[in-house]
């Protein structure tokens, strides 16, 4: 039996108002802002990095809007593909250590990373004008970062330091999503393209090539600070063979 | 041409700029956040001046951009980043220096990288930095016998600059009231520059 | 294999070309970046004189060498003989600096010079001994370097200046650097003045642009064809003057009130008032290098006396009798409030280009006009379409 007319408008606009909603996706633009654009001289996709027993403790430090585990875990599996030995740990707002991995030989070098959030913009005029359109119009909520990365020797002697910020400007909605997904498939090219996730892999490689090449760094200044003296062998740790 | 000057007063801005830029514009710009105030004094008619009630005491703030002389890639990666960092790296080695020595001294300053033209840049931002100071800096580089180079080439790094530097001591290259600032990179893949100071044929590498 | 070879050729030579091309491209942008940076690197000789002409490194007139000047790496010497022109330039026009430049082609020569210690080849500058030895030298003792850099977005400037004697003593240092959000002073080589009053200048310029403008427009709107009109609305032409004021210098928010007036024989006299307020969307403030671009919204009332009105009557289609009836006595009038959207892109608060949609919402259920664009969920049609050239003064 057929509907009524009224009750068929209802549905068209139910099914339009959904299909508006599936499509409705995000577009978020990275945009390294102190530090992290600057060029380095370290390929981190090279495993022999620091092949030579460079043992780092990584100690990520909490922050609003960052997730200090993950933060430490992703360095971890960044600094270990590249040959170090890492272990890691998260410390709480209350100033304690959470889980350190078990450390078997004392780290030749700590790297701190102090993480935060520096400044958040959310349009509420936008957001409502993004309602009222049903998405035509973008909601624009913007986030800039900041991190702050010492990084010492086994004797607390400052060896590197380095202070990065980033922004990431995240537009939602349907008329920008499509403009953009629409220019993404036929104009740009993929290294350009800004649907989808490519703007967290471009600041991971930002972030972790700088942290290596700023550990890179640091080994040398210790090379040099110790006259090039060759480095003691580290501990063996109890229990193994001689 | 006018240099691009990217300034967005975020909570006013109608269309953020950034949107227009493609990945390698974007990576070419070194910004920095500056309050309503600092901002409109720095960059008179492009920010307006803030509301009264952010002069008493209100935040607003600014993202202000500027584009880097030289874009990435024009300059070897290496070369780009001591260069960019040039004053700072070489400011505070000069520093620690100066700081070595009589102010009495005659500094000579020379420097080793594999790139020529950025090793004078470096060795001139040094001297440079030292006669601001106020010490006596002297533009010529003490150079040592062809014989005694010959041989310090086939010395190992930690061993070359302490040889060198007794050397020149000893041969009269480097007189008692007179000291050499040494700047170099000591890797290939390294993106910092290290300091050593050749006093009385003594070498000390700086902290 | 002859079409293995020929295309192997074929690929040899586009690769050829490609690089020839990546080269060109890359010599071309070198050359704008050079045209970039003279600007600031002449700014930063400007204040290196200046402070020289306020403290000159000299107590009487002394006789100096340029012996170089050294770019930012990877720039060309192009942009060298530019900056040494501007230096010697400046110097002649400033004689309270004290500088005087010598003439010295030997000193920036390469120089043989064999002696107990074995041959030694440097520049002249840097063995002034040889340079006496061999009675080349000009009589100077003193020599200037020139080293600008490129740090990120900043230009440094070290200057220093070095006697010509076997200790070759730097006697003289200044280190200056300026940014590329900083724009260029542009100061007067003969009278050279500090920063700060270099800045006041700039801000005076700034603030002679006033807050508030006459803008004198020329247009012209079309509308759209009715679907059961018998004849079309001819395109207005409008000449219009008003009155324009921004909040701030920064002129992101203006505000205009414009009397307008068009008339063409035998068709219509209309006379129009409207307001428009315009939003800046490029940036938060006007450039005074490039165009700017800024959205507005307006509203009016439009008046016409004449023929060519009937087609805005809103009661019934005009009939052949009315559109040929020439009496003047009984000549269709309106009156109609207009609203606009649009957009201007206007250089220098000069001149601009103006387009824009306009709806007559007395005309919305008629079909007498038709509709350039419709906005689907709130159903607002807009029937005219124009565009304006406006000169501000």
């Amino acid at each position: 039996m057929a509907l009524p007319l009224h009750q068929r408008r209802a549905v068209k606009i139910g099914l339009a108002a959904v299909a508006i909603a599936m499509t409705t996706g995000c577009v978020t633009v990275y945009q390294p802002l102190v530090g992290l654009q600057r060029p380095i001289a370290l390929d981190p996709q090279t495993p022999t990095n620091f092949t030579d027993n460079t043992r780092v403790l990584v100690r990520c430090h909490p922050g609003d809007g960052v997730e200090a585990d993950v933060l430490c875990r992703n360095v971890r599996s960044s600094l270990s593909k590249q040959g170090a030995t890492v272990t890691t740990e998260v410390v709480r707002p209350s100033g304690k250590v959470a889980a350190p991995d078990r450390i078997e030989t004392p780290p030749q070098f700590i790297i701190d990373i102090t993480s935060k959030l520096i400044h958040h913009d959310d349009s509420a005029l936008l957001s409502l004008l993004c309602i009222a359109s049903f998405t035509l119009i973008p909601a624009v909520e913007e986030w800039t970062f900041g991190q702050e990365i010492r990084i010492r020797d086994a004797q607390g002697f400052l060896l590197a330091q380095q202070s990065f910020q980033e922004r990431f400007v995240e537009s939602f909605g349907l008329g920008v999503w499509a403009l953009n997904g629409i220019i993404d498939l036929l104009i740009r090219p993929k290294s350009e393209q800004v649907t989808g996730d490519g703007y967290k892999e471009e600041f991971t490689r930002d972030l972790h090539g700088h942290l290596a090449q700023l550990l890179y760094n640091a080994k040398v200044r210790a090379r040099v600070m110790n006259s090039f003296a060759p480095e003691p062998s580290a501990e063996k740790p109890k229990g193994t063979a001689p | 041409m006018n240099r691009a000057l990217l300034l967005c007063a975020l909570s006013s801005c109608a269309i953020d700029t950034l949107a227009f830029k493609t990945k390698a514009e974007r990576r070419n710009l070194d910004c920095q956040r500056l309050s309503d105030v600092e901002a409109a004094a720095r960059y008179p008619g492009q920010v307006p001046p803030p509301p009264a009630k952010e002069l008493a005491g209100g935040v607003g703030d600014v993202l202000a951009c500027s584009t880097r002389y030289l874009e990435t890639g024009e300059r070897p990666n290496r070369d780009e980043a001591i260069l960019s960092s040039l004053s700072t790296q070489v400011t505070e080695l000069a520093d620690s220096a100066g700081a070595m020595a009589p102010q009495t001294t005659r500094w000579h300053v020379d420097a080793f990288y594999p790139s020529l033209p950025v090793a004078q840049k470096i060795a001139v931002a040094a001297r440079t930095t030292l006669a601001q100071r106020g010490f006596i800096v002297s533009d010529r580089v003490p150079t040592l016998a062809a014989g005694d180079v010959a041989f310090l080439v086939t010395l190992p790094q930690s061993e070359v600059y302490r040889i060198a530097c007794a050397r020149s001591f000893v041969t009269e290259v480097l007189g008692p009231d007179e000291a050499l600032l040494g700047l170099m990179i000591v890797d290939p893949k390294e993106t910092q520059l290290h300091g050593g100071v050749c006093l009385r044929g003594e070498w000390r590498w700086l902290p | 294999m002859r079409a293995a070879l020929l295309f192997s050729l074929v690929s040899t030579v586009a690769f050829a070309e490609e690089v020839d091309l990546n080269a060109k491209q890359v010599e071309l942008l070198r050359a704008e970046v050079a045209s970039d940076v003279q600007l600031q690197a002449a700014e930063l000789i400007d204040e290196l004189v200046y402070g020289w002409t306020k403290e000159s490194p000299f107590d009487v007139d002394t006789g100096v060498v340029l012996a170089g000047v050294s770019v930012p790496v990877s720039l060309g010497t192009g942009l060298e003989a530019y900056l040494e022109n501007h230096v010697a330039g400046l110097v002649v026009k400033n004689p309270k600096t004290h500088v005087q430049f010598v003439h010295c082609p030997a000193c920036s020569a390469w120089v043989v010079h064999s002696g107990a210690k074995g041959t030694v080849v440097t520049r002249g500058y840097d063995d002034p001994e040889a340079l006496a030895q061999a009675g080349i030298s000009s009589g100077a003792k003193h020599a200037l370097f020139l080293d600008f850099e490129a740090e990120g977005a900043s230009l440094v400037l070290r200057a220093r200046i070095t006697t010509l004697e076997p200790s070759l003593r730097i006697v003289s240092a200044r280190t200056l650097s300026t940014a590329t959000s900083t724009p260029a002073m542009l100061r007067d080589g003969a009278k050279l003045t500090s920063v700060a009053e270099a800045r006041k200048e700039y801000l005076d310029a700034l603030g002679g642009r006033g807050l508030f403008l006459v803008p004198v427009r020329v247009g012209i709107r079309n509308y759209a064809s009715g679907t059961q009109s018998t004849t079309n609305a001819t395109p207005f032409l409008w000449v219009s003057a008003g009155f324009e004021a921004a909040f701030t210098q920064a002129r992101a928010w203006t505000a205009s009130l414009n009397a307008a007036f068009s008339w063409l024989p035998q068709s219509h006299v209309a006379v129009m008032a409207q307001g428009r307020i315009s939003r800046l969307l490029t940036g938060s403030a006007t450039s005074l290098t490039w165009p700017d671009l800024y959205a507005f919204v307006g509203a009016g009332v439009l008046f016409g006396q004449g023929r060519g009105m009937l087609i805005f009557r809103t009661s019934q289609n005009p009939t052949i009798d009315e559109i040929l009836n020439t009496s003047t006595n009984n000549e269709p009038r309106s009156t109609l409030g207009i609203l606009t959207i649009g957009a201007e892109l206007r250089v220098k608060n000069r001149i601009s280009l103006i387009a824009f949609l306009e709806t007559l919402p007395a005309l919305e259920n008629e079909d007498n006009i038709g509709t350039y664009v419709t906005i689907p969920l709130i159903n607002l049609r807009f029937q005219s379409f124009g565009v304006e050239v406006s000169f501000c003064f």
